[in-house]
Order: structure tokens, then C-alpha cells, then sequence
């Protein structure tokens, strides 16, 4: 790689950290989203500067062009990075999903008791935090 | 402990037009049990037509899907101390005579009872060809599994045991989709009495939740589910 190339490779992870750190700063991402993208940025900012280990490592895995070595590692990086927003978007559909069934649930019992219907004084009630594997009791159970 | 009483879910997205005509039948039938309709979302009035019409109203705030629909049912009726759970489609598309069928077997000791619109002595239902051709795959599949015949794995229509109402409402594999032949094959592996009776269904006039592109999507996740349900271990099957 030529000095312009890395150089710019350098500005490109710099600026990157950079965005990353700001939106940590201003709360617009959590931390533990953050850490893979804090080390993306370190990885492409160390493999510009220390272009030497970089080839030699590329070379020790059997990759003959240093650049495809670097290419690689950065889109898996960003794979498992995707794949591990598919598991937390499914839990966080789990949970909306919860929350919505339980306020449903919360509302039409709680209409059944201002009718005072058929069991008006009986009626279940929904704790607070009540979680997908502990959903709504009835008190005269 | 309400130990006589009967909840009927029925799952409801934009069914304002048809619920004035179904819950009074439905209230005929069954006229001492809860009617319960879980308001999916619904853009137009459906939650009031349901008030009107004297049922109890559980209204989601977001469209969740239908699976997640009879989810909150069975949530309420164990909330509720119920005895037995009926579930039916909002659409008119079950006749509300043949709940009583459910209901008897259900008393005669089964945990789940299954409304079959095939079984001899059903009124005769005639589904579109795709659709037709995924029931018979699906009831050879579960039948099989099972180790008893199984002739409408994809049925609405419903009676459930408060024991199997936990098992769903619990679990979290229900999906919130389509619930079919994946967890019924489930609920047979757990141990539960899954038994089947005949029931007059009606064929739909509107869209079902199945058209469009999600015939393909739902036979390749029911596959996909029971293949994956099979590498587990029985123990993690149990209720």
C-alpha cells in the first residue's frame, strides 16, 4: 500500500472512532452496541499504520494480497455485527410483543371489573413487570 | 376460581363489518360464556363493534399478528380462572353451532380438541389448490409425528384445557404469526391429549392471512420449525 493509501485508511478508521465516540457521548448509542465499532475503527487505524504486521499476518493466514486480508476481516466484523442485531431485534420483538399482550390483557380485565360483571371483585390482576415466562396470575387462584 | 367458566377468544384485524353478526350467534350458543375479542391493531372500529355487541375488548396497541392475538386470549382466560378456552376466527368463518362439539370433548378429557372442517360428518369445505396441498403435506406431517391421523393441523378453531393455555401462553415458542402444525406437533410431543372433532366451516370471502407471498414463507418456516423441533430433546418438550 502506498503512504497516501494508508493515510487516508488512517483518516477513514480516525474519523469513524470519531462519530462513534460522539454518538456515545451524546447517548445516541449504548455502550455495549458501541465496542464493536470502537475496535472496527482501532483495526482499520492499526492495520494503516503497522502495515508491516498487517501483510505478515495476511501472509501467515495464506493470503497473498495483503488489501483482500483486510477486506475479509472487515466484512466478517460486520456480519457478526449484523447477525447479533437479527438475536437482539427477535428479543426486543419478544418483549414489545409482551408488553402490548399484558397491557391488552390489563385493560380488559380491568373493564370486566368496572362492569363488576360475573366476577367483578375476583378478578385477576397483571403485576408490573411481569416477564414472558411469568404472565398474568389471577389472585383467586 | 371461576371453575365453570368458558372463554372464547376471537382473534379480530379489521373485522368491524362482521363481528355485529357473528358475537350474537356466537352468545346464542354459549350464552353464560366470555367473549373475548383481542383487537389486533385494527385500523377501522372493531374494538367498539365488539362493545357493542357485548364482548369484552383486548386491544393491542401495534398489529401483532394473529398468533399473538389467541396468545393474549389464552393470557386472559388463565388470568381469569377459566375452565375451558375457545378460540375462533373473527371472520365468520366457523359456524359457532360446532363450538359445543369442542367443548364436550374437551369436558370428556382431552387437553386440546382440534375442529377439523375434514373429518366425516363436517360440512364440505373445499380450500383453494395451493392452499389445499399444504394442508394435506402438513396433516401427513403431523400425523406421522404424532402417531395418530390428523386431518386439519391448520384449523382456527379451537378448545384448549388451561393446561395447555399455560403451555402456550408460557412458552416461547409460540409464534406470533402462524401457530400451526409446528405447535400442535409440539403440544402431542409434550403429552398432551390432542383430540379432533368435526365442525362446519364456511370458505372465505376475503383475503386470507395466507395470500400473497406468504404461502412460500409459512411452508418453508413450518418445515424449517419442525424439522429443528425434532433435534430437541424430550425433556426440553415437557410442559
Amino acid at each position: 500500500m502506498t503512504l497516501e493509501a494508508r493515510l487516508f485508511v488512517a483518516l477513514l478508521g480516525m474519523l469513524f472512532l470519531l462519530i462513534v465516540l460522539r454518538s456515545l457521548r451524546s447517548h445516541r448509542m449504548q455502550f455495549e452496541y458501541s465496542l464493536v465499532w470502537i475496535c472496527l475503527s482501532l483495526v482499520l487505524i492499526l492495520a494503516a499504520v503497522f502495515q508491516k504486521t498487517a501483510d505478515r499476518i495476511a501472509k501467515w493466514v495464506g493470503i497473498d494480497y495483503p488489501p483482500a486480508f483486510f477486506f475479509l476481516v472487515c466484512f466478517f466484523v460486520v456480519l457478526v455485527m449484523l447477525f447479533q442485531i437479527s438475536l437482539r431485534l427477535s428479543v426486543l420483538s419478544d418483549r414489545i410483543r409482551r408488553l402490548a399482550q399484558e397491557t391488552a390483557v390489563a385493560g380488559a380485565l380491568q373493564s370486566v371489573r368496572g362492569e363488576g360483571g360475573q366476577d367483578g371483585q375476583s378478578g385477576a390482576r397483571v403485576e408490573s413487570g411481569t416477564t414472558p415466562d411469568a404472565p398474568v396470575e389471577s389472585e383467586d387462584r | 376460581m371461576q371453575s365453570d367458566l368458558v372463554v372464547i377468544v376471537i382473534p379480530a384485524y379489521n373485522e368491524a363489518e362482521t363481528l355485529p353478526t357473528l358475537l350474537p350467534r356466537v352468545r346464542e350458543v354459549l350464552p353464560h360464556a366470555e367473549i373475548l375479542v383481542v383487537d389486533d391493531g385494527s385500523a377501522d372500529e372493531t374494538a367498539d363493534a365488539a362493545r357493542a355487541a357485548g364482548a369484552i375488548v383486548a386491544s393491542h396497541p401495534i398489529n401483532l399478528g394473529y398468533g399473538a392475538a389467541i396468545q393474549t386470549g389464552y393470557i386472559y382466560g388463565l388470568a381469569r380462572g377459566a375452565k375451558a378456552i375457545l378460540q375462533m376466527d373473527a371472520d365468520g368463518q366457523h359456524e359457532p353451532r360446532s363450538a359445543l362439539r369442542l367443548l364436550s370433548e374437551l369436558e370428556a378429557g382431552a387437553d386440546l380438541v382440534l375442529g377439523s372442517r375434514f373429518l366425516s360428518g363436517a360440512r364440505t369445505y373445499r380450500a383453494p389448490f395451493a392452499r389445499r396441498v399444504g394442508m394435506r403435506l402438513f396433516s401427513a406431517i403431523s400425523g406421522t409425528i404424532l402417531g395418530r391421523p390428523v386431518t386439519d393441523p391448520t384449523t382456527g378453531f379451537q378448545a384448549l384445557s388451561p393446561a395447555v393455555a399455560r403451555f402456550y401462553a408460557d412458552g416461547n415458542f409460540f409464534p406470533p404469526d402462524f401457530p400451526d402444525a409446528d405447535v400442535l406437533i409440539r403440544v402431542g410431543l409434550a403429552g398432551f391429549r390432542v383430540t379432533e372433532v368435526p365442525v362446519d366451516m364456511y370458505e372465505k370471502d376475503g383475503p386470507s392471512i395466507h395470500s400473497g407471498a406468504k404461502p412460500i414463507y409459512y411452508v418453508l418456516k413450518m418445515l424449517v420449525t419442525i424439522v429443528l423441533l425434532l433435534t430437541l430433546p424430550r425433556r426440553r418438550l415437557s410442559a
